[in-house]
C-alpha cells in the first residue's frame, strides 16, 4: 500500500479550502468576540478592535433586558416537547417494527410526509387550530406544535433501535407473565436506550432552534428566547453587544448537545442507519 | 404464536402518535382546506367558527391575480436553484478534497460543518450584523480600505444575494455530510482497477467517481430543495422580505399574507399550494431514496 505514491492535490484546492475554513468560521467568532467587548470599543472601532474582555453585554441581557424568563420559556418547551416526542416515539416506533397489518405502511409513509412537509405551509392552519382550541400563545399549545412536527423523526430515529431488540428476550418476557406493555416499558425501552438518547436530543435542538411557530402561534404573552433576540433589533440602530451575548447563550446547548449527540452517534452499533421497507 | 390478541393490544401503541397527528397535523390541513374554498359572512373575522359560504376556487384566483404571489415563486426558485447548485458544488469539491486527502488533521472537518449547528435565527441575525452600515463588521472593513461604504441590506439585488450567501455558509456542509458518506461507502476496487489503468486523479474523479456517486447526488439535492422550501427565519430575521418585496420567498409571503395584511382566504390557498409542493417533492424524495436502496441491495 506504501507503494502507491500520495495524491498531491494542487495549490489552489488547498487556498480553497483555507479560505472556505476562515469564511466558515469567521461569523462565530464575529459573535463571540462582539459578545465579550465593551460597548465603547464596539462604537469606535467595531469588530476590529479589543481591548479587554467584560461582561457587561451579558449582565445588560439578563438584568436590563430580562432575558431570563423567555429563556425559561424556551427550556420548558424544548423539555417538555422532548419528552412527549420520544414518549409518542417510542410507542409509535414499537408498534411499526411489531406490527403485521397494512396500517403499518400507511402509518409510515405518513410519518415520513409530515417531516418533510414544510412548516410554513401548516403555521397558518396550526395558528386558526390552536385558538379554536384555546391554546394559542401557551406554553402548552407550542410544546405540542412541536411534538406534532418532531415526533414523526423520533419514530424513524427509534425503530432500527427497537428492531435490533431480539424477539426471543420478548418471548421471555412474555412466558414470564408480563404484559406487552410491561415488556415494553422493562426490557424493550431500556435496551433501546442509546437510540432514545439520539432521539432525545435531536427533538430537544429542533424545538430549541424554532422561531417560526413561536413568532405565529405564541409571542406576545409567551415569548420565547429566540423571539426576543430578534426583537433587539430596532429600526433606530441595534444594540449588537447584548444580541451577540444572547445568540453566544442560544448557541451553548446546541453546540454541547450537537457534541454529545456526535458520540453518541459513532458509539449506537446501528449508526443511526434505517431499515429500507 | 403471536396471537390476534397481542396484535390488538399493539394499538394502544399508535394512539398517542395518531392524536397527535390528526389534531395538530392532519386536522389543521383540513381546516386550511375549508378556509381557502370558503369566505365568512363576516370580512374581518379571521376565526372559522363563524358561518361561511363556499367561494369555489375564488382565492386561489385571488392569489393568482397577485404579481407578489408570482414574484415571491420566482423568487423561491431562484433562491433554490442558485443554492443548490453552489452549495452542491462546494460540497462535492470539500469532499473529494478530504476523500483524498486523509492527513488533514479532524478539527478541519468540524470547523468546516460548524456553521450547520448555528439556530436559522442567530445566523440570520449574525449576517444582519455583518452587513450593518453603521456598525458591522463589513462596513468597518470597507472603511479600513479606504472603500465606498456598502449597505447591502438595503438595496434589493445585494439583499436577496446576501441572503443567498447566508444560507450557502449554513447549508453547504449539510450537502457536505450526505456527499462524503457516500464517497466513503464507493467500493475500492473500481477506483483501483482505474489506477491501475493509469488514470490519473481527474480522470478517476470524473468518469470513476463522479458517476458513481450519481444516486447520493440526486437524494442530496432532494433534499436540498425541501429545505429550500422551508427556508423562512433567517430570511425574515435579516431582511423582513424587504426592501420591498426583493426577499420575500413563497414562504415569507404566506406569512406576509395571513398575519400582515389579514388575508386568510389567500393565505390559506398559498398554505395549500406550499403543501402540495412540498408533498410531491418529499414523494420524489421517497421514491428516489427507495430506487437507491434498492440499487445498494443488489
Amino acid at each position: 500500500m506504501t507503494t502507491a505514491k500520495p495524491l498531491s492535490l494542487p495549490l489552489v484546492a488547498k487556498i480553497f479550502i483555507a479560505l472556505l475554513l476562515f469564511l466558515q468560521v469567521a461569523p462565530v467568532a464575529i459573535i463571540l468576540q462582539t459578545a465579550f467587548k465593551t460597548p465603547r470599543s464596539l462604537l469606535e472601532s467595531g469588530a476590529f478592535s479589543f481591548d479587554g474582555w467584560t461582561l457587561t453585554n451579558f449582565h445588560r441581557l439578563f438584568v436590563e433586558q430580562s432575558l431570563a424568563p423567555d429563556l425559561f420559556n424556551s427550556l420548558t418547551i424544548a423539555t417538555s416537547s422532548m419528552l412527549m416526542s420520544i414518549a409518542c416515539g417510542a410507542l409509535m416506533a414499537y408498534a411499526l417494527t411489531r406490527w403485521q397489518s397494512k396500517m403499518r405502511k400507511h402509518l409510515l409513509t405518513t410519518l415520513l410526509v409530515s417531516r418533510l412537509l414544510p412548516p410554513v405551509a401548516l403555521a397558518l392552519p396550526l395558528f386558526l387550530v390552536l385558538q379554536q382550541l384555546s391554546l394559542h400563545d401557551t406554553l402548552l399549545g407550542l410544546a405540542l406544535a412541536h411534538t406534532a412536527l418532531n415526533f414523526p423523526l423520533a419514530t424513524w430515529i427509534l425503530m432500527p433501535f427497537m428492531d435490533a431488540v431480539p424477539r426471543a428476550l420478548e418471548e421471555a418476557s412474555e412466558l414470564d407473565g408480563a404484559s406487552r406493555y410491561q415488556t415494553f416499558l422493562h426490557i424493550i425501552l431500556p435496551v433501546s436506550k442509546p437510540g432514545l438518547v439520539v432521539a432525545a436530543l435531536f427533538c430537544f435542538l429542533m424545538s430549541w432552534n424554532d422561531f417560526l411557530f413561536s413568532l405565529i402561534l405564541a409571542g406576545s404573552k409567551v415569548k420565547t428566547a429566540p423571539l426576543t433576540l430578534n426583537g433587539y433589533v430596532t429600526g433606530f440602530g441595534t444594540e449588537w453587544g447584548p444580541l451577540c451575548a444572547g445568540a453566544c447563550v442560544l448557541l451553548l446547548p446546541v453546540f454541547a448537545l450537537s457534541f454529545k449527540l456526535h458520540q453518541h452517534m459513532i458509539a449506537s452499533p446501528t449508526q443511526g442507519g434505517v431499515k429500507g421497507d | 404464536m403471536n396471537t390476534l390478541r397481542s396484535q390488538r393490544s399493539i394499538i394502544a401503541f399508535v394512539i398517542p402518535g395518531c392524536v397527535l397527528l390528526t389534531l395538530l397535523i392532519a386536522w389543521p390541513i383540513v381546516q386550511s382546506g375549508i378556509s381557502a374554498l370558503t369566505i365568512s359572512s363576516n370580512q374581518h373575522d379571521n376565526t372559522l367558527d363563524s358561518s361561511r359560504i363556499f367561494a369555489g376556487l375564488s382565492h386561489f384566483k385571488t392569489l393568482v391575480s397577485q404579481v407578489a404571489f408570482w414574484y415571491s415563486l420566482a423568487l423561491a426558485a431562484l433562491f433554490t436553484v442558485s443554492t443548490t447548485i453552489l452549495e452542491i458544488l462546494i460540497a462535492v469539491s470539500v469532499a473529494l478534497f478530504l476523500y483524498f486527502q486523509k492527513t488533514l488533521p479532524r478539527i478541519v472537518e468540524v470547523l468546516l460543518i460548524l456553521p450547520m449547528f448555528v439556530l436559522p435565527v442567530v445566523s440570520g441575525l449574525t449576517f444582519r450584523y455583518i452587513y450593518d452600515p453603521n456598525d458591522g463588521p463589513l462596513s468597518f472593513l470597507f472603511e479600513a480600505l479606504g472603500w465606498e461604504p456598502l449597505a447591502p441590506l438595503s438595496d434589493a439585488v445585494w439583499a436577496f444575494w446576501a441572503v443567498v450567501l447566508q444560507d450557502i455558509w449554513r447549508m453547504w456542509p449539510f450537502l457536505f455530510l450526505i456527499v462524503y458518506a457516500g464517497l466513503k461507502a464507493l467500493p475500492k476496487s473500481s477506483q483501483e482497477a482505474a489506477r491501475m489503468d493509469g488514470a490519473n486523479t481527474r480522470i478517476l474523479i470524473t468518469h470513476v467517481i463522479l458517476p458513481a456517486l450519481r444516486p447520493t447526488l440526486a437524494i442530496a439535492i432532494g433534499l436540498k430543495v425541501m429545505e429550500s422550501l422551508k427556508v423562512f427565519t433567517e430570511v425574515y430575521v435579516m431582511t423582513g422580505g424587504g426592501p420591498g418585496d426583493s426577499t420575500t420567498l413563497l414562504s415569507l409571503f404566506v406569512v406576509k399574507q395571513a398575519f400582515h395584511f389579514f388575508q386568510v382566504g389567500p393565505a390559506s390557498a398559498a398554505s395549500i399550494l406550499l403543501l402540495a409542493l412540498g408533498m410531491s417533492l418529499a414523494w420524489g424524495i421517497t421514491r428516489m431514496q427507495n430506487r437507491a436502496a434498492a440499487l445498494g441491495s443488489k
